[in-house]
């Protein structure tokens, strides 16, 4: 593959300080999403990276080969913003591309939707209070699910369901005992199963 | 000697001004001080006409120090402005000697910059060029191009790239001897991160992001072994959501079956037991009877379906990474095709160990299942039984919540979502079911998503808050590959200089879709391209795509040699910013040759019309000439080239 012609050198300057870090402007090479307006760039003994890079395409990139870490407010009191971020229009994405958890820890966790908030697990969510109480509370309030003792006391579960349309209520317990208590019937039946 | 020392003044520049030019001995030379143990910026250096040319007559060790001139913005050190000096051993100085004709106490001004050219050889000789690596500055390996020199030259200090790692192998097929190869910047680049999504099922594109950066990882450097454990964890986990859409669905469609056989059940008690006893009575107990009796199964049936999904997940660790090991293995090029036959071969041993867990169960409920139910048959009949019902839509809901982008490539940006195919997976499933293929291969076409050629690059909208949309992408800038003498599979390759609209789309009302310009063979890269939308409410295209600009056009996609790349011109701009303070005089031209017209209202450009059809080969830099107005900035739209109407030379009267 070539590269495209014409490519505007002229206002290319670097600074390197060594092997292990230099910085780029203006340098028309092509990247994934345009040219560079600069780069930082190094690297670890152990070739682990550090990229800085601000492109034609109006993003910005921030690489780190291990671990970014990000701490504010050392010397900020209770009530004070410690770390702000802000998108402006869009969307803010969070994502452990791995098998890695995202965890939130605080006082107090607040979230926060003009509209819909959305809890999705793959397999369970535990909701745990310890020490007060749980309200779930809105206009419109149910439940779905195989089973569960709140399932089963409101739409019912797995079996009670099967069974809705069927003369048994599965958990009716005198039933049973009410048939057993015709004998004649008892005989016309045990042959039948 | 006395006269003439009599006659010095013994101050710089008064006694004459002797420049010399020497090289930097190497380090070993003056390593205490390199190490930090003397004093100053100083270096041993061996002066052209003053000091020999071999180290036996004077060692390097006996070189003088020379002192270093720093500019006046690198700082004194007074008041702590301060920076380094930037000497490494071999450099070749200039400077001046501060004692004149004594020659003792030299001080580097300044220092040659090293060429494409000079050897970065290690020491040999007094003045020859060798390199500035040393035992403790090392000659870096792999991460950077390791050539010493400054210059304007691309080749110089050779940037690494922030590609993906088949973009830069692609770039460095090409580079001839000598030539500075491509280095990837960052191993995250081309990496694909699905986003969190509770609009649809998020399955199939998260195995395809998975197992495509996979791929691309092989031969990267990092922790392959590492990397395919963790996509097979990965998708293991992933299979939570798989296997429990299955299982809401399997237990969702039992209830009515169980329950019409319930019904029937009771008939079939009912007129039996009333023709034997003529009692009605006595007959629907017995129906009830046998009704109650199926209680116990369908309870058992309930539990199993409780813990047979997360058995499932938990036993198909060894089964997904043998199918990740085949997918390393198979295939080169992972795509939607692909992924396919990899979730089929999976949907095929979740349906097996469904079929085995439940089986019991399900056999305790058979009386009342339709005659001949198989719970694999049942599993396999239907793609239904993959697609994930999500309970988050209801009347009050709006898909405002949904996210436009719901991809993303590392270093690319916004990515269209791979689609799956329900139908495909199912019947791939059943493929690997009759084949046998469990612990085997899952693919039957593992190369279906390497296309057979490469065609030129597809324009694709998507995201926004509107629907449709659809353009050509316009190429320029056309490089012939077989005369540049590289071995690329594609004649030509061209950059998009923009996109010619054939679908305005609609109900973009609020917010444009995104562009993605990608090509078939994934060559091309960098073009990037921001849809203009019309927000007016009283146009007539309100809600419609009007236009893409380029603010980077990108290179190497490949040209259709069918379609050609035809001639193109600017046929209308965007107005990005308005800005303040135009005047209605002012105009706009570009650095094609193209003028425009402007449209002025309250001092701000509201529109930007060309006035002459010119070619152009790329997009354009639009200038505004104006003396009072600030901040407004216009990018072209390119589209084909329509020549301009002839001048009317003369009209001929026929009639009279």
């Amino acid at each position: 593959m070539a590269e495209r012609p014409n490519q505007n050198t002229e206002s290319r300057k670097y600074a390197s300080w060594g092997p292990k870090f230099r910085m780029d402007f203006n340098n028309p090479q092509m990247n994934a999403d345009g040219a560079s307006i600069y780069t930082a760039y190094g690297f670890t003994d152990n070739r682990d990276i550090h990229l800085q890079m601000f492109n034609e395409s109006g993003m910005f990139h921030a690489h780190n080969d291990r671990t970014i870490e990000i701490v504010g407010g050392t010397k900020n009191s209770g009530g004070d913003v410690d770390v702000e971020i802000v998108g402006m229009n869009g969307e803010i994405n969070i994502t452990c591309m791995k098998n890695g958890a995202v965890r939130i820890k605080g006082s107090n966790i607040i979230l926060v939707a003009d509209e819909d908030i959305d809890l999705q697990a793959g397999r369970n969510i535990h909701l745990i209070g310890k020490n007060g109480k749980t309200v779930i509370k809105n206009q419109d309030v149910s439940v779905d699910g195989l089973a569960g003792n709140l399932v089963a006391s409101t739409i019912g579960d797995f079996t009670q369901r099967a069974f809705e349309k069927s003369f048994v209520a599965p958990d009716f317990p005198g039933l049973k005992d009410f048939v057993k208590a015709i004998p004649a019937f008892n005989s016309v039946t045990e042959s039948l199963f | 000697m006395v006269e003439e020392s009599l006659l010095k003044s013994h101050f710089i520049g008064r006694d004459g001004f002797r420049w010399w030019v020497g090289q930097i001995a190497p380090t070993s030379a003056w390593q205490a001080q390199a190490d930090g143990g003397g004093w100053g910026h100083r270096y041993k250096v061996r002066i052209l006409g003053y000091h020999p040319y071999n180290t036996s007559e004077l060692s390097d060790e006996d070189l003088p120090w020379a002192g270093v001139l720093m500019p006046t913005t690198a700082g004194s050190g007074g008041a702590q402005f301060a920076q380094s000096a930037q000497v490494a051993q071999g450099d070749v100085v200039v400077g001046f000697f501060l004692d004149g004709d004594n020659a003792q106490i030299p001080m580097i001004m300044g220092s040659f910059g090293k060429t494409l050219y000079t050897p970065s050889t290690e020491y040999s000789n007094p003045f020859a060029p060798f390199t500035g690596f040393t035992s403790k500055i090392k000659r870096p390996d792999g991460q950077r191009d390791t050539r010493e020199s400054t210059g304007q030259s691309t080749e110089d200090q050779k940037l690494q790239r922030n590609l993906n790692q088949q973009h830069i192998n692609e770039l460095n097929s090409s580079k001839g001897p000598g030539q500075a190869r491509e280095i990837q910047a960052s191993l995250a680049a081309g990496q694909t991160v699905t986003h969190a999504d509770t609009c649809s099922d998020s399955f199939f594109p998260e195995v395809t992001g998975v197992l495509d950066s996979l791929i691309r990882s092989i031969g990267q450097g990092g922790n392959f072994f590492g990397d395919v454990q963790n996509a097979a964890k990965k998708i293991q986990n992933l299979t939570n959501n798989f296997v429990g859409t299955i299982f809401n669905s399997l237990y969702t469609k039992l209830i009515p079956i169980l329950q019409t056989g319930l019904d029937i059940l009771y008939k079939k008690v009912y007129a039996a037991v009333l023709a034997a006893t003529q009692n009605p009575f006595l007959a629907h107990l017995a129906g009830v009877k046998a009704q109650e009796a199926m209680v116990p199964p369908v309870r058992n049936l309930e539990d199993q379906l409780l813990c047979t999904g997360a058995k499932v997940v938990n036993n198909l660790g060894s089964e997904i990474k043998g199918l990740v090991d085949s997918t390393i293995m198979e295939v080169a090029n992972f795509g939607s095709c692909t992924a396919e036959q990899f979730c089929g071969s999976l949907l095929n041993s979740v349906i097996d160990q469904a079929t085995s867990g439940l089986g019991p169960s399900i056999s305790g409920v058979s009386k009342i299942l339709t005659p001949g139910f198989s719970l694999d048959g049942f599993l396999r009949s239907s793609s239904d039984i993959m697609s994930a019902v999500q309970g988050f839509f209801h009347c009050n809901q709006t898909g405002g919540k949904c996210p436009a982008v719901k991809q993303w490539t590392v270093g690319y940006g916004p990515k269209d979502r791979a689609n799956a195919n329900l139908d495909n997976i199912m019947s791939n499933a059943n493929v690997s079911n009759s084949n046998n293929l469990s612990n085997n291969s899952p693919y039957t076409n593992p190369g279906c998503a390497s296309p057979s050629s490469c065609g030129g690059p597809k324009v694709t909208f998507f995201g926004g808050n509107g629907s449709g949309g659809s353009g050509r992408a316009v190429l320029g800038s056309v490089v012939s590959n077989s005369s540049s003498g590289n071995s690329s599979s594609v004649a030509r390759t061209a950059s998009v200089i923009g996109v010619e609209i054939t679908d305005p789309g609609s109900g973009y009302t609020q917010s444009p879709p995104m562009v993605v310009l990608e090509d078939s063979c994934g060559l091309g890269y960098g073009a990037v391209g921001r849809a203009v939308v019309d927000f007016n409410s009283d146009s007539p295209t309100f809600g419609q795509i009007t236009g893409v600009y380029m603010p980077s056009e990108g290179e190497n996609y490949p040209v259709d040699e069918i379609a050609g790349t035809g001639e193109n011109m600017v046929t209308g701009t965007a107005v990005v910013y308005p800005g303040s303070g135009y005047s209605p005089e002012d105009t706009a031209t570009d650095d094609n040759g193209t003028n425009y017209s402007l449209t002025v209202d309250g001092g701000r450009i509201i529109q930007a019309t060309p006035i002459n059809n010119l070619r152009v080969d790329s997009s354009p830099n639009i200038q505004i000439n104006t003396e009072t107005g600030t901040g407004a900035i216009i990018k072209p739209f390119i589209g084909t080239f329509v020549p301009p109407a002839t001048e009317v030379v003369s009209v001929i009267d026929c009639v009279s």
